[in-house]
C-alpha cells in the first residue's frame, strides 16, 4: 500500500494508522520484521524522527515490539491483530452510519440497504 | 537561554545583519538541535539566506553572536559544515573528477565513494567537463558534492528549485538515508509542499525577524492545515 | 592546507602561461633558423625584414607575459575570493591567511617561471649562452666591492665614480625590484579588491579609487621624502649627493615597507573579520 499523506492533519497519526492497516491486512505480517525506522522513513518520504515517534506509539499499543539487536517486529500475538482488525472495521462502520445518517436514513434502514447490497452481489 | 548549558547544534543570540541602513536579519535567537531536520521558511529577502550565509561563514554579522557545536564560526565549524548555496559555485575548467578530489582533497570527513555512488544513481558521467553540463545538471553535481560529507551540519539554500520532479524524489531520499542522529540538516526554500513532510520542525522568517519556530506536526495540530497552508496565510499580501 | 592551495592555484592557471610559453619558444626558435638563413643567404632584406618581425614578435610576447602574470594574479584573486567561486573557497576549512599567502606564492612562482623561459628564449634565439652574461655583468654590479664601498678611487674623475656608484646603486635598486615587484604589486591589488568589497554598492570602481589613491599618496609620499633629502644638494659633494640619495632611498624604502606591510594586514584582517559575500 502506498503512503498517501494529508498535509493538514499531524502526520505521525496518519503513519500509525497505515500501519495498522497493513498488520490488520497481513500485508505486515505477523511475527515479521520490518524495515529500519531510517529505510522506512525513506520510503514513506517522511521525516524519520516522526517515523520514529509513530513506530513507538504502535510498541506502546502493543502492535510492534522491539528485540535490541534483532530490530523491530510486527506482534505475533493472533487475538491482538484480531482486536485490531475488529477496531479498525468499527472504525469503518461508524463512518459508514455517520453518512448514510447524514444522508437521511436511520440506522435500521442503512442495515437494510447494507444487506440489499450484500445480497445482490453474492447473486 | 544559557550558552554552557546548551548541547545543541546551533544557537544563535541576538544575531543580526545590517546593510547600511538596510537590516537583513533583526535579533535572531534560534535553538537547533542534534538530529533535525529543519525547513526555514520565508519569502525572497527574508533573510533566509543571509541566516545560512553566516552559520557558513562566508558573511559576518553587524550584532549578535552565532555557534556552531558551541564553537564560533570558524575554521573548526567550516569542518563541520556542508554548505550547499543557490549558486554554481563550483570552478567550471574542472571536470566532476576533479571537483571530487579537490572535496577529498580539503575535508577529512568526505567520502568520494558515496559520490561516485550518487553520480552513477543519476547517470552523470565524472569525466564529463561541468562547463558542458546543463544548469540542473550542475546543480545535481553541487547537491551530491555536499551530501558526500559526513557533516554534522548541512546548509541547504533552495536545494530543489531547479530540478525536475524526479530528481526532487531523489534529493528527498538522499537526505533521508543520510539522516544521523547526530547531525541536522536546515533546508532552506520556498517550495513548502514538497518537503513539508521530511521536517522536523519549521521556522517561519520575515523580514529578518523569526516569527514562529515549532514543530510541524505541532503546526498541524494547532492550525488544521498543512505547513504550506499555514505559510500562505502567514505571509499573504 | 597552504600546499594543496597552491596546488590547486597552480592547477587551475597553469593551461593559460603553457600557451603563452609555447608561443616565446617557437618564436626564439623562428628567431634562430631566420638567423642562420640570413647568415647563409648574405644580404636578403626579405629575411632581414622576417628576422626583425620575429624579434619584435617576440619582445611583444615577452613583455605581454610578463605584464599577463600581474593582471591574471589579479584577476585569479577576485574572481576565485569575492564572485561565486568564493562560495567554495570560503567554506574550505582553510585560513584567510592560507589563502592569501598560496595565492602571492602563485604569483611568484609565475613570474620566476616566466622569467626563466624568457632566458631559456633569448638563449636560443640567440643560439648560445650569450644572454646570461648579461646576468653575470648584473651580479659584477651588485659585488664589486671597489664600486660599493665608495672608495674614490685616485686617478679617476669624481664623475666617474658618482657615474660607477649610481649605477651599482640602481642596478641594486632593479634587481631588488624584480624580486619583490610580483608580490608587492600584488599585496596592492588585493588590498584594493579587499577594500572595494566593504561597499555595499560599487564594489569595483571603488576599487579603482583605491589603487589610484594609494599611487597618488605613495607618490606624494615618495616625493616629499627625496625632496627632503637633497635639501642642500646645490652644495655638496658627488660623495654627499650619493649618500644623499641613498638615505633618501632607504627612508623611502621603509615607509613603503611599512604602507604595504599595513595593506597585507589590512587585506587578511577583511578577510578573515568582514567578509561579505554577495
Amino acid at each position: 500500500m502506498s503512503w498517501d499523506f494529508n498535509e493538514n492533519i499531524p502526520i505521525y497519526q496518519q503513519i500509525i494508522e497505515h500501519i495498522k492497516f497493513s498488520i490488520a491486512t497481513g500485508e505486515y505480517k505477523a511475527g515479521n520484521k520490518i524495515m529500519p525506522v531510517r529505510e522506512l522513513a525513506a520510503a514513506a518520504k517522511v521525516n524519520p524522527n516522526t517515523m520514529q515517534k509513530a513506530l513507538c506509539e504502535l510498541e506502546r499499543e502493543g502492535l510492534l515490539y522491539t528485540q535490541r539487536t534483532a530490530g523491530r517486529f510486527v506482534t505475533d500475538d493472533k487475538q491482538r491483530i484480531t482486536e485490531l482488525r475488529r477496531s479498525l472495521a468499527d472504525e469503518h462502520i461508524c463512518l459508514f452510519i455517520e453518512k448514510m445518517t447524514q444522508l437521511g436514513f436511520t440506522s435500521c434502514e442503512a442495515a437494510d440497504e447494507l444487506a440489499k447490497h450484500i445480497k445482490g452481489e453474492t447473486e | 537561554m544559557n550558552e554552557e548549558n546548551f548541547s545543541g547544534l546551533v544557537l544563535c543570540g541576538g544575531l543580526a545583519k545590517a546593510y547600511g541602513k538596510k537590516v537583513a536579519l533583526n535579533n535572531v535567537n534560534l535553538e537547533i538541535g542534534r538530529g533535525r531536520i529543519v525547513g526555514l521558511l520565508g519569502p525572497n529577502g527574508s533573510g533566509k539566506t543571509t541566516l545560512i550565509k553566516i552559520l557558513s561563514g562566508i558573511l559576518t554579522p553587524t550584532g549578535g553572536t552565532a555557534s556552531i557545536s558551541g564553537r564560533s564560526i570558524g575554521i573548526e565549524t567550516k569542518k563541520i559544515v556542508s554548505y550547499l548555496p543557490e549558486r554554481s559555485y563550483i570552478d567550471s575548467r574542472m571536470n566532476v573528477k576533479q571537483m571530487i578530489s579537490f572535496f577529498s582533497d580539503f575535508y577529512g570527513n568526505f567520502s568520494a565513494e558515496s559520490a561516485y555512488a550518487m553520480l552513477s544513481d543519476l547517470g552523470i558521467n565524472p569525466n564529463d567537463s561541468l562547463k558542458t553540463m546543463s544548469k540542473g545538471t550542475k546543480e545535481k553535481v553541487q547537491l551530491i558534492l555536499v551530501m558526500s560529507r559526513k557533516a554534522e551540519l548541512y546548509l541547504l539554500d533552495e536545494p530543489i528549485g531547479g530540478v525536475d520532479p524526479a530528481a526532487r524524489d531523489y534529493i528527498i531520499q538522499t537526505i533521508l538515508r543520510n539522516y544521523d542522529e547526530n547531525a541536522s540538516v536546515i533546508i532552506s526554500t520556498h517550495l513548502i509542499s514538497d518537503i513539508e513532510n521530511i521536517l522536523d520542525e519549521a521556522i517561519f522568517i520575515k523580514d529578518g525577524n523569526i516569527i514562529l519556530h515549532s514543530e510541524v506536526d505541532s503546526i498541524r495540530a494547532q492550525y488544521g492545515k498543512s505547513v504550506d497552508g499555514v505559510f500562505r496565510e502567514v505571509f499573504s499580501c | 592546507m597552504l600546499i594543496k592551495l597552491l596546488k590547486y592555484e597552480i592547477v587551475s592557471e597553469w593551461k593559460k602561461y603553457a600557451v603563452t610559453y609555447i608561443g616565446m619558444l617557437i618564436l626564439a626558435v623562428s628567431i634562430l633558423i631566420a638567423s642562420n638563413e640570413l647568415e647563409r643567404l648574405g644580404e636578403n632584406s626579405f629575411a632581414e625584414m622576417l628576422q626583425s618581425l620575429l624579434m619584435n614578435a617576440f619582445a611583444l610576447l615577452s613583455f605581454a607575459a610578463f605584464v599577463m602574470v600581474l593582471v591574471f594574479a589579479t584577476l585569479r584573486f577576485y574572481k576565485n575570493m569575492f564572485r561565486d567561486e568564493g562560495y567554495l573557497m570560503h567554506t574550505l576549512p582553510v585560513s584567510a591567511m592560507s589563502h592569501i599567502l598560496s595565492k602571492l606564492a602563485s604569483t611568484y612562482i609565475w613570474f620566476m617561471l616566466t622569467s626563466a623561459v624568457f632566458m631559456l628564449s633569448l638563449c636560443i634565439a640567440k643560439g648560445s649562452t650569450e644572454p646570461l652574461n648579461g646576468l653575470l655583468s648584473i651580479k659584477m654590479y651588485i659585488t664589486d666591492s671597489a664600486v660599493n664601498d665608495g672608495i674614490v678611487i685616485a686617478d679617476s674623475s669624481d664623475l666617474e665614480t658618482f657615474i660607477k656608484l649610481c649605477n651599482s646603486f640602481l642596478v641594486k635598486c632593479a634587481v631588488a625590484g624584480f624580486f619583490t615587484a610580483p608580490i608587492l604589486f600584488q599585496i596592492l591589488m588585493n588590498f584594493c579588491i579587499a577594500f572595494g568589497n566593504l561597499f555595499n554598492r560599487h564594489k569595483i570602481p571603488m576599487a579603482v579609487v583605491t589603487f589610484v589613491g594609494i599611487n597618488l599618496i605613495s607618490n606624494i609620499i615618495s616625493g616629499i621624502i627625496m625632496t627632503c633629502a637633497f635639501r642642500d644638494a646645490e652644495s655638496a659633494t658627488s660623495a654627499e649627493v650619493i649618500s644623499m640619495f641613498t638615505d633618501g632611498f632607504i627612508i623611502n624604502a621603509v615607509v613603503f615597507a611599512v604602507i604595504y606591510a599595513a595593506m597585507f594586514c589590512a587585506t587578511h584582517f577583511i578577510m578573515d573579520k568582514k567578509l561579505n559575500l554577495e
